[in-house]
Formats: structure tokens, C-alpha cells, sequence
């Protein structure tokens, strides 16, 4: 929400996810796809607000993730892998606004794109340890009001783009 | 404005020598090509005139939705695009790289939204817009590069490219007019790159990219002279860049 509004001083929101995820090596190529559910760890917060006439005090936003990646895989002897790829992700999120002193339902979905870098090690011959970093950009269109009267239109928005941390044990069945 | 134009290539040049001089003592040479993408390309694209229209973070404040109006959300600029890239290492371990890249939108950056006027009362009007963008620039790295035996080799570098950019937008009211901007220029942003190649061959890997820009124009103003507006903004390249590709080992001692 940092982007939302210049006038706004925000604290915010951190998630934490959990998921699955699916990887198919070919090659030097893979497929990387999964499903992520962030629930909020620190709600947002408009600490300062310095634009009267969109009163937004906080918010609390659950999302469901669904991407999809391709890149190239880089395996270092039978330690491990690093991998690289870009994709796509759909995000569909739900949640709450509070402005003006009343707290509003939000729901909204978006397109977006970005990259993943990964590294995998091997634990087991069908099990690994894996990081990764992903950053995907995307960013809703206007989905509530939030703006002072007379303004009755959608002005607010979701954005999703930022950095995403995911840590797991990855069972390979082939 | 004569002196920009003799410093860019002259700039240029240098950098080709520059680059140039010590290829004499690397240990591998390769030149390569790249296609990729560039998510939010241009950044928010903010510009004066969406002030005027009581937007102030550019494409990302410009929806607006309202019951009884057709409405279509305008999306963050998508780029695509591809390039060349000569890499250097010496001694194994330290790397060089000079691309050339050309990215341009290629997805998103139109639609449909309402905005106010507000000297007659809260009376919303539709408002189509349009916004476009492409980049060229030329990147110039140098940092370390990892060798896995001859399977793969990671390398991570920093340096900065010359980066000229041109941006356009539109807004056109239900009522009429068209307010356009036109700008361009050259920054030279930061830039952090990883990359990886996978040897298919002792001549041929597969590579794979990542790199951050950081960095913009000074503020430029626009150039359309006809409609009546003067608009004013940045040209931004911050932002990450993904790209795929192939590279051919050309020379290795």
C-alpha cells in the first residue's frame, strides 16, 4: 500500500504463507507452479495521513496465489540445484478496510508477473530442502470506496507486488 | 542540446574501448542472445498532468469505478523484449559482460476510467487512456563468475547502463480533447545482474538472467506542442528484467 497514496506515512501489512508447490525438471528446463494462501502476520497501518479526503486507517487483506513459473535449472553435482525462471501468478484476495472510522469487506483479483530463484539440496534420492525468492508485480483495479464524500466511486486498490520468501521439503515421485 | 548529442555516442564509444582493451587477456569469450520480460516497465508513469485530473501516483491511482459508468482497469506496463550480450572471464573466475537490450510495452497501459470535475459538483466523466513506452539501453557489468566443473557457471555482477527511454500517454474525455504526453531521454541507472549458463557443450549453454535497474531521466517535458497541455515527467528504468536465452562460447584458453 505504500504506493497507494503519497500522503500516506504506512506500516505495512507482512503475510505469512503457506502452500504447496509443484516442480517438473526437463532438462535443463522446469515448471514451477503451486497454490500460496497469505493470511496476515502485522496488519497494514496509515500511521500519518495527510490526505483528507481518503480517511483509510488500516487494513487487514487474505490472499490466495496461483503461480506459475518456467526457467532453467543449474544443478551443481548431486549436491543440489539453483534454478532461475519468470512467470505469471493470478491473485484472488479478501479482507478488510477501515476508513473513517467504519470497516468495509474488500474482495479483489489480479494479473501479475515476476521471477523466482531458487536453490534446491538433496536430503534424500526423492527429497529436498529448497529457498526461494520470488517478486511478482501486480496490482488490482479499483475494487471499494474509500474516498470522502461526494466521491462515491472505487478508488481503492489492491497491490500485491513485493518480495516473497517460501522455504520447504520437496518430494520428487519421478 | 548540440553537446548531448555528440556525448552519447562519444560515451559509447569509450565504453566499447573500454571494455575492449582488456579482452586481450581473457581466459573465455562468448556472445549470446536474450528474450525476456520487464514487469511495471516505466514504474507508475506518473506525470504533471494527471494532477490536473487529481491523480497522484500515476497508472496505479488512475482507476476509478462507478456504477452506470463502462469502466475497463488500465494495468502496469508489461514489457517484452530481447538482446545481445558479449561476456568476458579472466582467470575463471572474474567476469564481464556488455548487452545491448530493447524493451517495449507489451501488455497492459490502456482502459477505461472516470475522473471528476469538480468546478460544477461531484459529475464524473469517462476518460480513456493510453500510455506507452520502450527502452533501449546498454548495460555494462563486471563481477565474479562460479564454474561448476564445465556443467554450469553462475556469475554475479554490477555496473551501469546508458539507458535512453521514450514514453507516451493519452487521455481523452467523453466530452472531447485529448491531453498527450511525449518524452524522452537518457539516464544511466544502477544495475545488478545474475546470471547462469548451463553447457549443453564445451561451445554452447543455455543462459538465464536477472537484473535490477535503478535509476530515471531528469524531469523532461513534453513534447507534443498541439493539444494544448504541458506535461512534465520522469522516464523511469527501475525495476527487475527476466530474460532466457542461448550463448555460443566463441574463444576459451
Amino acid at each position: 500500500m505504500s504506493s497507494y497514496n503519497s500522503g500516506f506515512e504506512v506500516e505495512p501489512q507482512t503475510s505469512y504463507i503457506l502452500g504447496v508447490a509443484f516442480k517438473g525438471n526437463y532438462d535443463f528446463l522446469f515448471l514451477r507452479a503451486g497454490v500460496d494462501i497469505a493470511f496476515p502476520l502485522i496488519e497494514g497501518d496509515v500511521i500519518e495521513n495527510y490526505d483528507a479526503t481518503d480517511p483509510v486507517e488500516k487494513y487487514s487483506i487474505s490472499y490466495t496465489g496461483l503461480p506459475l513459473f518456467v526457467g532453467v535449472n543449474f544443478p551443481v553435482f548431486d549436491i543440489g540445484e539453483f534454478y532461475l525462471g519468470g512467470g505469471i501468478a493470478y491473485f484472488l484476495a479478501t479482507g478488510t478496510v477501515t476508513h473513517g472510522g467504519t470497516e468495509d469487506d474488500i474482495s479483489a483479483s489480479a494479473l501479475g508477473f515476476g521471477f523466482i530463484a531458487g536453490m534446491q539440496l538433496r536430503l534424500t534420492a526423492s527429497t529436498r530442502l529448497y529457498m526461494e525468492w520470488e517478486y511478482i508485480d501486480a496490482r488490482s483495479g479499483a475494487s471499494m470506496n474509500t474516498a470522502a464524500a461526494p466521491e462515491t466511486w472505487d478508488n481503492f486498490y489492491i497491490d500485491f507486488s513485493g518480495h516473497r520468501i517460501l522455504l520447504g521439503i520437496m518430494y520428487y515421485a519421478l | 542540446m548540440p553537446c548531448k548529442k555528440t556525448t552519447i555516442p562519444g560515451a559509447l564509444l569509450l565504453a566499447i574501448l573500454a571494455a575492449a582493451g582488456p579482452l586481450r587477456a581473457a581466459t573465455s569469450l562468448s556472445v549470446g542472445m536474450q528474450a525476456g520480460f520487464m514487469p511495471a516497465l516505466g514504474g507508475n508513469l506518473h506525470s504533471s498532468t494527471h494532477e490536473s485530473i487529481g491523480v497522484y501516483n500515476g497508472i496505479d491511482g488512475i482507476n476509478k469505478s462507478l456504477d452506470g459508468y463502462d469502466t475497463s482497469t488500465v494495468d502496469r506496463l508489461l514489457g517484452a523484449g530481447g538482446g545481445i550480450e558479449i561476456r568476458a572471464t579472466f582467470r575463471d573466475y572474474f567476469f564481464a559482460r556488455l548487452a545491448g537490450n530493447f524493451t517495449m510495452a507489451a501488455w497492459g497501459g490502456a482502459g477505461t476510467t472516470i475522473y471528476d470535475t469538480p468546478a460544477v459538483g461531484f459529475t464524473p466523466e469517462l476518460l480513456e487512456c493510453s500510455y506507452s513506452m520502450y527502452v533501449i539501453d546498454v548495460p555494462l557489468t563486471a563481477g565474479l563468475a562460479v564454474p561448476f566443473w564445465k556443467d554450469v557457471r553462475i556469475a554475479f555482477s554490477v555496473g551501469a547502463a546508458f539507458a535512453y527511454g521514450n514514453y507516451k500517454n493519452s487521455f481523452r474525455p467523453e466530452s472531447g480533447g485529448d491531453l498527450k504526453g511525449k518524452f524522452r531521454g537518457y539516464g544511466f541507472p544502477l544495475v545488478l545482474l545474475v546470471e547462469g549458463d548451463y553447457f549443453l557443450s564445451e561451445k554452447l549453454s543455455i543462459t538465464a538472467s536477472l537484473a535490477y535497474y535503478k535509476g530515471s531521466t531528469d524531469i523532461r517535458k513534453d513534447r507534443y506542442r498541439t493539444d494544448g497541455d504541458t506535461d512534465f515527467a520522469r522516464i523511469d528504468f527501475t525495476g527487475y528484467r527476466f530474460g532466457m536465452g542461448a550463448s555460443w562460447h566463441f574463444y576459451s584458453r
